[in-house]
């Protein structure tokens, strides 16, 4: 098994190199530096000379990819795309364009992010299961079809509308929760309960669809029929046998997004001034801090290389007939 | 009079035109021709049907630009339709079907009061001389509609006698007579009234509603076009040619889908920003401009999101391709490009109908997010998601102001939840794993 894991690690590289490519060639040349520059420093009263002072302060003083001023390999390490590319590979971020230490960032942000991300994942999980199997017990009723009408309704909502209502109502009007901010340590989960509900519930029309159809699909099977004919009650069928063989198709849309988390959630942050890496992303967008931005596409794209993987080390875990090969 | 073309409403009539040209095609094929008989013989899809086209149909109407000759604003003919509550020019808010400004001030005469509207006529001045306008108004447009319906009916028996496989259910019946009813009592009290009142600005909130059904229009629909030909054309390649082609095919997916969505999404629009800004003076007018970039963002959420699709089309090609029809192609020496296109792709067409209809719903609620997240369409095109980005403020104003954020959520919903419910069914019709059930 391990030498799999080896494989898989050795095979995501080339991605890795890949996804680092693609946002080298998407903030480096079709923005200049010089570009960055100007940004960064304001489109007034710019002189060439505070453009490359910026430039040879941030390291964007080097031509892209070929220095034909060095010689030996340092024709290729003294550029941009060699200079800003093995640190990510390290993941060692730098210093935003604002100067701000990437790293430290996020190993502040990153605790907020987690905070929110992980209950709202579990609770979700659990209630969406539940959900849909109910929903699967109705089968052939008219109750079934009224609950999937309403769930293709509640996934018919923007996500905003859930939490600008959800904040209006449950923090606004009933002073139930704080309506926005963060507090580290005990006090956090007061801050957290309303955005993980309103998650939980915004989510909830899709995710039952999902689940129930994965069920349905199950409970076609024969060995469906096995158990019943047993004589086992509805509710071991589902739980017992139903439950356990699903995980095949659950796990692969679920593990793979469990690292993912940690990115927090873009949204919910902002609109809860929750101080993760998803505000953190959605600040350096609206003041265009790029080195931030491709800090994070790239802590992404290893995040869900890393959940592709456990999803398939996963199911070793869950159906024994699944051999590495 | 001189017509203008911008690059959306060609790309839209394109889009129409070639819809059209695929109806065609389903009527001469029958196996098709029963599978989508039977999509619309469910009355909710059906139903949900009618709506979409309807938002279609509006969406068409705003796509259709012009300009006076000794005017420079451009119009499109939707905005010649609503030009009543476009030119009222009222100060600030008003509640839905009011005749008077949402707040007090201080009028000519000294007192603190309540502004009448423009739009409004001047004779009404108490509630209930407002409401007794309002029911009069309604109960015109019933009896229109009652009269419109009626001869639609006639014209309707005709063709059924045409058709006699068509059966009128009662879903359908009512939903269509909504829509009727809608449409003339709007346009009986466009002239008189702010349906849904007015805005900071004192802007018709109907009015923005309705033109952003051509953004969301444009998001939903125009993204997916874009987004085929790539999906389509290397899905086929790669697995009809499978080796090398494959494999490189796989990387350039499994890499863009690795990268962040929405984070993708931003970082491109971000540099897209930066690159319109650059070279402002490129454009002739703000409506390019913002059109241009409306079009841009549409070709880079097409840019991240071929790779499903393109994924479900390489996995069923790497099944087709072992199947006899295909192997005897290759004998007879038929081409590799004609086997493609005219022997696989028709085959993976129902994938791609299923994916259109599924991702459309997802595209109109991403327009929403990303405006929120500052990386979405130009703050002078009007779209629901820069509705309820201006609405948020509002709703901690006191007392509140609710009317902008529900008219986009209902505009929204409507066309969401129709889509959805007709994604549904043809899913249903045309996935044979998901045909199982009923």
């Amino acid at each position: 098994m391990w030498t799999y894991v080896f494989r898989r690690i050795l095979y995501s590289i080339p991605i890795l190199l890949g996804v680092n490519l693609i946002t080298f060639l998407l903030f480096f040349m079709v923005n200049t530096p010089d570009d960055m520059a100007r940004i960064q420093l304001g489109t007034k009263h710019v002189t060439q000379a505070d453009i490359h002072s910026w430039k040879e302060e941030k390291g964007y003083n080097k031509p892209l990819f070929v220095n034909t001023n060095e010689s030996g390999t340092a024709v290729l390490t003294q550029t941009i795309f060699y200079q800003k590319s093995v640190p990510l590979f390290k993941l060692n971020f730098g210093h935003s364009d604002s100067g701000r230490n990437i790293n430290k960032d996020i190993t502040e942000r990153m605790w907020p992010s987690l905070a929110l991300a992980i209950p709202s994942f579990i609770i979700a999980l659990i209630t969406n299961i539940v959900f849909a199997m109910w929903m699967v017990t109705l089968v052939g009723t008219k109750l079934e079809r009224i609950t999937l009408i309403l769930s293709v309704a509640l996934m018919s909502i923007s996500g905003l509308f859930y939490i600008i209502i959800g904040q209006k109502i449950v923090a606004g009007l009933w002073h139930w929760f704080p309506v926005s901010g963060y507090q580290g340590g005990t006090e956090s989960w007061r801050f957290v309960l309303l955005p993980v509900l309103i998650g939980v519930v915004a989510g909830i029309g899709a995710g039952v669809r999902w689940y129930r159809s994965i069920f349905l699909e199950e409970i076609n099977k024969p060995y469906v029929n096995t158990a019943r004919a047993k004589g086992l009650s509805e509710r071991q069928v589902l739980f017992k046998h139903v439950l356990r063989n699903a995980m095949i198709p659950i796990l692969t849309g679920v593990v793979v997004v469990i690292p993912s988390l940690f990115m927090g959630s873009l949204i919910m942050e902002s609109f809860f001034s929750i101080p993760g890496l998803g505000s953190y992303t959605i600040d350096a967008i609206n003041s265009q801090d790029f080195a931030i931005v491709r800090a994070m596409v790239f802590l992404g794209s290893v995040l869900y290389i890393i959940g592709l993987l456990l999803t398939d080390i996963s199911y070793t875990w869950v159906d024994p007939r699944v051999k590495f090969k | 009079m001189t017509f203008i073309w911008l690059w959306t409403d060609f790309l839209l009539w394109v889009l129409f035109a070639l819809s059209f040209y695929a109806i065609i095609k389903i009527r001469q094929n029958d196996l098709l021709r029963q599978k989508w008989k039977k999509i619309f013989s469910q009355p909710l899809a059906l139903s949900a049907f009618i709506v979409f086209s309807f938002y279609i149909l509006i969406g068409l109407t705003d796509s259709l630009h012009f300009r006076f000759d000794n005017d420079t604003t451009a119009y499109s003919v939707l905005d010649r339709v609503l030009l009543p509550a476009l030119e009222a020019d009222e100060k600030t808010y008003s509640t839905p079907l009011n005749y008077q400004q949402f707040s007090k001030e201080y009028l000519e005469n000294g007192l603190r009061g309540r502004v009448h509207l423009n739009l409004v006529s001047q004779q009404i001045n108490s509630p209930s001389e407002n409401y007794s306008q309002i029911f009069n108004i309604s109960i015109q447009a019933l009896i229109y509609s009652i009269f419109a319906i009626f001869i639609l009916v006639l014209i309707g028996k005709k063709a059924l006698a045409i058709n006699p496989s068509i059966k009128i259910n009662r879903v359908a019946f009512i939903t269509l007579f909504g829509v009727i009813f809608f449409c003339i009592w709007t346009i009986l009290m466009m002239p008189n009234y702010h349906i849904l009142g007015t805005d900071k600005a004192g802007i018709d909130v109907f009015y923005k509603a309705v033109k952003s059904i051509r953004t969301g229009m444009i998001f939903g629909l125009l993204t997916t076009l874009l987004a085929l030909p790539p999906a389509i054309i290397l899905g086929l390649m790669a697995g009809y040619f499978k080796g090398k082609t494959d494999d490189v095919i796989q990387y350039i997916y499994t890499t863009i889908s690795a990268i962040p969505g929405i984070l993708l999404i931003a970082a491109l629009v971000l540099i897209l920003q930066v690159y319109m800004d650059e070279h402002a003076s490129d454009y002739a007018s703000t409506l390019e401009r913002s059109d241009l970039k409306l079009l841009l963002l549409c070709v880079i959420l097409a840019l991240t999101s071929w790779t499903g699709l393109c994924r479900l089309i390489r996995a069923e090609t790497l099944k087709l391709s072992e199947l006899e029809f295909v192997q005897a192609a290759k004998v007879f020496g038929v081409s590799n490009i004609k086997i493609l296109f005219n022997h696989l792709m028709p085959n993976v067409m129902h994938l791609v109908l299923i994916s259109i209809v599924l991702d459309f719903s997802g595209l109109v609620l991403i327009e929403a997010v990303l405006s929120y997240v500052g990386v979405g369409v130009d703050a002078t095109t009007m779209s629901w998601g820069n509705m309820i980005n201006a609405a948020r403020l509002e709703l901690s104003t006191d007392p509140v102001v609710w009317w902008p954020l529900a008219s986009s959520f209902i505009f929204m919903f409507v066309l969401v939840l129709s889509a959805n419910l007709f994604a549904d069914r043809v899913r249903h019709v045309f996935d044979p794993k998901a045909g199982t059930d009923e």
